[in-house]
């Protein structure tokens, strides 16, 4: 849009001014403008974190990416290779080095050792609180070439600022949030980019581009498994609808082959590539290609169609049977797995909810709302079937790509918010198709000079509506619509701005509060009893917590942790939920038994804090009953209703994440004329006011009572 | 054996002092305890009873010689002010002997006292971690007890005709006070003495308990960067690690407690630090290694800025806490220039009050290339030279390193560094910056004018000239325009004709106009030329153009020349209108038939 108008104004500004430009000059100084505005902008709108908050690391994973990175930089890639990670998962440990996507800190140790080089000398945290918004930045330079490789440069252009400020890619990309998406987005369209140019030119340096980017993008997120997935059944679309041809084949064959070897060099992905379920269908559609150029081969060859046909069903026979006898054989000796349960919770969206409870339990899990998308997509929304009316308008092999993106990943956002971030570039895509498609024709329309009324009438008169160009009103209603888009343009920037700042810049170890006189207030408890933790405990203490603080524990406290955001063991975090229900005294011998020095709680009931312990019980009952069919879940429920008051059971009101949550809390006035030890979240009177503990000492709370820290007893002397 | 050593030592030691002859004629000892740590004042008037002697020598015992943290001497006479006196540590003492328990420091008078000569000494000496918490732990509401040992007596190596000790308290509950008559006590105040003549070494063991609890602030270590830039700033960063070094906190920490009443339960916690800086002081910064700390508060007034430095949490006995405190400075508030060099005048920290430091290191990072650098500090510092690497350095800058044990608030005073900077050495980085820039520029300049193209193929060729159609369909637009430029001055010219009638004026316009649309003529023939050469697909179309342009601007030549005929013949104006009207008809359907022919152009 600005592209084509700027074209026509420019030249005569830049020409009273005395520049002269050639018109190829004019339009490459003017993209790099618009682009280099664009990258600048999609940088600084993550900024928004810094300035409402302050340069910190987000949540919870980022946390340990942070740690990650740490070693990386400090030991070099080799230590991290073999890092094993004896800090977490007490007594277990953890192998980080081979259950890591570690593109992420290789990125940011790279960069990190690139800025020391040119004496840039940033922290390794600024480093990484900026990784995110620079990768942001490029993609949208992605955008920009995806939209010109897939309509032109106009589409493109859009596409960049669209991306730059989309809110469903802005919410895992903001200063701080230090997450594997951060980059992987980026590598992500990297990947198809390359892939749609390799399949629009049939060349094989483009297909090893794809399969390098392939490689970063496996190295840096789980999400790989949907390049390996849309790549193949994109291949299989265009086998079925006639479009195949010999660019394809060469530029998936060299994919799959060089992708899949490369990406077997990650140690948590290795064999899996070739092994695991969810990765069969890309071999499955590599030996399907095969067969259909060998039976194209042959079929050149043989004159006779009847011959042919003989030929044709022999050797689909015999592929088939060979086909299966492999796979039999396979699964028969256990060399292939089944689908992951992630895989099936992806698939199927109330898969999760009744088989795996810990993955249930993560809200960035749940299906997604459809205000959510609205709040994420905004007037994309709106677009997006313009976009793919537009895209079938004019069907091209790179637009049946970004259509089946498109789908498959719309629906994947369907069922988990978090890949949200997935389906962004697709909408902003299309949608910059539509838009770019529309002013277009609108545009052209103004452009043309009116004609006068007499001759209008005429040749419309004899001509009817097939001229286009001619028709009553058409430039009116041209002004209309651009005036139109515009309008929707300018919205869409608005809301994207309020939402960056207002819902997705919240580093959330630091939440902030609107005080009766309108002023901001900081709780900032986490920090202080994670900074409590790491000086004034032993270096060797171990601290149990619900695994969401797990890093966070492990990074700011420095402490050694039960259990964190990893989830790889259920039965460890089994373990701790089931310490957590039971009884003080059950739960001090599992403790005891797991060497615990320190248990932390978080617990809301004074500040109306919503996401803390008690409200996070059931899952721990959940996940815990998972392993231990002794734990019932009814147990904890007055017939079938989660409650804290007196109604609630006694085996709810004398666990142990029921106990350390409202020690003492009975005696506090939370609200006038409410009785003492009034919860603000459940806003009830809590049912077990007066209680000591017995096994356990209160050793820290934090100012709001957000995070409170017990320390375990020793066992009494003997005598 | 030990007896006998310590007999040896105190006989050689007496054989030593013998010929001095010095005798303490009046002692007067002041002990402060109101606070964290200890300070001493001492008033001692000297009289030389021996041969003449230059140095006066003080006594402390080995307790609190290892405690001791800042000592100053100054000789008086009369009225006049001090003189500030050499003091000269154990370390450093050859000569001189003592008991095994007891440290000597020598004071080195300026002038030999003569013999029978009397002066005044005064000593003002701060020890740390003299008071020790008895009991050594305590619960969240138990007040804060120590013990502090000292002596009764003034220890000195001579003797002592009279002596005063008065100790002030910081409260009134003492559990327990040794007593040695005659003695006395209010309040907050003890009062020992005055006791008659003693002798050398004299000891009757002083022990007082009671409850302090003011902050047992100690930081274990204590850096301060005081990192100067020649654009406008010094930029100062201080790090602690600070310890509650009072009675260890046992058992639990109740914050309802805690929230409910701090004085009864957390009396001897302490939650805030006071933070002073200086007036000028700006873009303060308070965090830790995991972020900013959101509690503290600022107040500016004009002889210093005040900050309340809230840690994270309240430190209990033995809880410890980190964090950075920075600020900036102007740079001409610490930096004056002169001949001889640049002087940095800024004071030795800490910044925070009332708290004493175990490490302390203090560094000054000066300017890339600076040169001829040279400290003085108004105390013994251990000083040592490092580089640091910092944005865009190419050799690094120069840092200086003071190094200092047992840091107490009375270190707080100014030190100068002096240094000579190189020549435009603050424009270095701009002119780096620059340069690279330029590079940069330059290589893209190439690049853009580089073809690399290796065989000019047909494709080569289609691409070329497809571009060079555009510029030149770009050309004609402008062309066009400026084609109509000119015809507007035509009707200008008109408008004037028929306002002002001035002929002449109007037939000079009228041959410039045909003049520069001869011009642009020409213009227009070499570019639809080169469109013809390309092969455009609308040249014949753009050619029809050019005629009808043609006609339309013989028309308006035409018009125009009538008009001026017969402004020139004075004919009605209604009447020119009349005859007019033929013409300008035909011009309005030259301009219909062009702007068909325009919209049928393809001009992108």
């Amino acid at each position: 849009m600005t592209g084509k108008s700027g074209v026509a104004i420019s030249p005569l500004v830049l020409d009273s001014i005395g520049v002269k430009f050639s018109t190829k000059q004019l339009e490459i100084l003017l993209r790099i403008a618009i682009l280099s505005s664009t990258c600048l902008l999609a940088f600084s709108v993550r900024l928004f974190s810094v300035l409402r908050y302050e340069s910190v690391i987000h949540e919870f994973d980022p946390y340990f990416n942070y740690r990650a990175t740490l070693v990386l930089a400090n030991k070099g890639y080799y230590e991290f290779w073999n890092w094993f990670d004896h800090e977490s998962w007490y007594p277990l440990g953890r192998i980080v080095g081979g259950t890591v996507y570690p593109g992420l800190m290789w990125t940011a140790a790279n960069l990190y050792w690139l800025l020391q080089l040119v004496t840039l000398t940033a922290s390794l945290r600024e480093v990484c609180v900026l990784t995110a918004p620079l990768f942001a930045a490029l993609t949208a330079m992605l955008g920009y070439a995806l939209g010109a490789e897939i309509r032109d440069r106009q589409t493109g252009l859009l596409a960049a600022a669209l991306l730059a400020i989309c809110p469903g890619y802005i919410s895992r990309s903001v200063a701080g949030s230090f997450d594997n998406e951060g980059v992987a987005i980026f590598a992500l369209l990297l990947t198809f980019y390359f892939f749609i140019k390799a399949v629009n030119s049939g060349s094989i340096a483009w297909s090893v581009a794809a399969s390098l980017a392939y490689f970063y993008m496996a190295s840096a997120w789980g999400g790989y498994v949907f390049v390996i997935n849309l790549v193949p059944l994109y291949v299989v679309v265009m086998l079925l609808s006639g479009r195949f041809s010999e660019r394809l084949y060469i530029a998936y064959s060299v994919f799959y082959i060089m992708g899949m070897l490369l990406a077997m060099q990650i140690r948590f992905i290795g064999f899996q590539h070739v092994q695991s379920g969810e990765h069969s269908m890309a071999m499955v559609t590599f030996a399907l290609l095969q067969v259909y150029m060998l039976l194209a081969w042959i079929k050149a060859r043989i004159a006779d169609p009847a011959k042919f046909r003989l030929v044709m069903r022999l050797i689909v026979a015999a592929a088939g049977a060979l086909g299966m006898a492999a796979l039999g054989a396979a699964v028969l000796t256990g060399k292939i797995s089944p689908w992951t349960g992630r895989f099936y919770a992806l698939l199927d969206p109330t898969f999760a909810k009744e088989h795996i409870p810990i993955i249930a339990s993560v809200s960035e899990h749940q299906p997604t709302t459809w205000s959510s998308f609205f709040f994420d997509l905004h007037m994309l929304m709106l677009l997006v079937p313009t976009g793919v009316h537009f895209c079938f308008k004019r069907l091209t092999d790179a637009n049946v790509f970004l259509i089946l993106y498109a789908m498959c990943s719309f629906y994947f956002a369907g069922v988990m918010v978090r890949l949200m971030l997935v389906t962004a570039p697709a909408m902003v895509l299309l949608s910059s198709i539509a838009i770019s498609a529309m002013l277009t024709t609108y545009c052209q329309q103004l452009r043309a000079p009116a004609a006068p009324a007499a001759k209008l009438v005429k040749s419309g008169g004899k001509s009817g509506g097939s001229a286009g160009n001619h028709l009553e009103g058409q430039r009116e209603v041209a002004a209309g619509m651009t005036v139109g888009i515009f309008i929707l343009l300018s919205f869409f920037v608005r809301h994207s701005t309020w939402v960056t700042a207002e819902a997705y810049s919240s580093p959330s170890i630091v939440l902030a509060a609107k005080q009766s006189d309108g002023s901001r207030m900081l709780f900032d408890d986490f920090r202080e009893a994670y900074y409590w933790l790491r000086h004034n405990t032993p270096e060797d203490a171990k601290v149990m917590s619900w695994w969401d603080y797990g890093y966070q524990i492990s990074v700011m406290a420095n402490r050694t942790i039960l259990v964190d955001n990893n989830t790889w063991n259920n039965t460890h975090i089994a373990t701790v939920g089931r310490a957590l229900c039971s009884s003080e005294e059950d739960a001090y011998y599992i403790m005891r038994g797991l060497d615990v020095d320190y248990v932390l709680v978080v617990f809301g009931g004074l500040t109306g804090f919503a996401s803390d312990d008690i409200n996070k019980f059931l899952w721990m009952v959940r996940i815990g009953a998972g392993v231990f069919p002794d734990i019932r879940e009814a147990d904890y429920l007055n017939q079938g209703e989660y409650r804290i008051d007196k109604e609630a059971p006694a085996s709810f009101l004398n666990s142990l994440a029921y106990k350390l949550s409202f020690y003492r809390f009975g005696q506090i006035m939370t609200e006038h004329g409410k009785p003492t030890g009034f919860d603000r979240v459940r806003n009830v009177e809590i049912g077990n006011k007066d209680f000591e503990l017995d096994y356990m000492e209160e050793a820290f709370t934090s100012a709001n009572w957000i995070v409170r820290v017990y320390k375990v007893k020793d066992l009494d002397n003997r005598w | 054996m030990k007896i006998y050593r310590l007999v040896n030592a105190v006989l050689l030691l007496n054989s030593l002092l013998a010929e001095s002859q010095i005798v303490n004629v009046n002692v007067r000892r002041e002990i402060d305890l109101t606070s964290s740590l200890a300070s001493h004042i001492f008033t001692i008037d000297v009289e030389n009873r021996g041969p003449p002697l230059s140095s006066y020598l003080f006594a402390l015992s080995s307790n609190q010689y290892e405690r001791l943290a800042f000592i100053e001497a100054e000789q008086t006479k009369g009225a006049e002010d001090g003189v500030a006196l050499e003091v000269l540590l154990p370390e450093n003492i050859s000569s001189v002997a003592a008991p095994e328990n007891v440290s000597i420091v020598s004071l080195e008078l300026p002038k030999p006292l003569d013999t029978g000569e009397k002066t005044k000494i005064e000593l003002y000496v701060v020890f740390t971690r003299l008071m020790v918490p008895f009991p050594k732990k305590i619960d969240q509401a138990d007040p804060q007890r120590v013990l502090y040992q000292d002596n009764h007596f003034f220890l000195t190596p001579y003797v002592t005709e009279q002596q005063i000790t008065s100790v002030t308290l910081p409260s009134t509950l003492v559990e327990s006070v040794s007593v040695e008559q005659p003695s006395s006590r209010t309040d907050y105040e003890i009062t020992y003495g005055p006791y008659g003549e003693k002798p050398a070494f004299s000891e009757s063991p002083m022990r007082l308990h009671f409850e302090n609890n003011a902050p047992f602030a100690r930081a274990l270590t204590f850096t301060r960067e005081i990192q100067v830039s020649h654009w406008g700033n010094v930029a100062i960063e201080e790090t602690y690690l600070i310890q509650h070094d009072g009675a260890k906190h046992k058992g639990e920490f109740s914050r309802y407690d805690y929230q409910r009443n701090a004085k009864a339960n957390g009396v001897s916690a302490f939650k805030k630090l006071l933070a002073v800086l200086p007036p000028r002081a700006r873009s303060m910064y308070y965090r830790d290694e995991i972020g900013n700390i959101s509690s503290s508060h600022v107040r500016h007034s004009d002889e210093k800025t005040e900050m309340d430095v809230l840690p994270r949490y309240p430190l209990f006995g033995g809880w410890k806490i980190d964090f950075m405190l920075g600020f900036s400075l102007p740079l001409p508030e610490v930096l004056s220039k002169t001949p001889e060099g640049r002087i940095l005048n800024v004071s030795f920290g800490p910044s925070i009050q009332d708290l004493w430091a175990d490490e302390v290191t203090v560094s000054v990072v000066l300017p890339e290339g600076s040169h001829s650098i040279e400290s003085t500090v108004p105390f013994a510092v251990e000083e040592s030279r490092g580089t640091k690497f910092s944005i865009l350095d190419t050799v690094g800058r120069p840092v200086v390193v003071l190094k200092l044990r047992n840091l107490v608030p009375d270190h707080n005073k100014p030190f100068t560094v002096t240094y000579k900077s190189m020549p435009l050495g603050a424009l270095r980085k701009p002119i780096l910056l620059v340069m690279a820039f330029f590079c940069f520029f330059l290589a893209c300049m190439g690049y853009l004018r580089l073809d690399l193209t290796l065989a000019k193929d047909e494709h080569w060729q289609a691409a070329e000239d497809k571009e060079r159609a555009r510029d030149a369909m770009h050309s004609l637009e402008r062309a066009y325009s400026a084609r109509g430029a000119i015809l507007k001055g035509l009707d200008t010219a008109l408008l004037k004709l028929t306002r002002t009638r001035a002929v002449e004026a109007c037939l000079t316009a009228r041959a410039g106009v045909e003049a520069q649309l001869k011009a642009t003529r020409e213009e227009v023939k070499q570019i639809t030329d080169t469109l013809e050469l390309l092969g455009h697909k609308d040249i014949a179309k753009l050619r029809e153009l050019e005629r009808k342009h043609h006609e339309k601007q013989v028309q308006a030549l035409q018009v125009c020349a009538l008009k001026i005929d017969y402004v020139k013949k004075c004919v009605d104006p209604k009447v020119m209108d009349q005859k007019l009207r033929g013409g300008e008809e035909k011009l309005a359907a030259v301009r219909q038939e062009m702007a068909e022919l325009l919209a049928a152009i393809d001009f992108s």
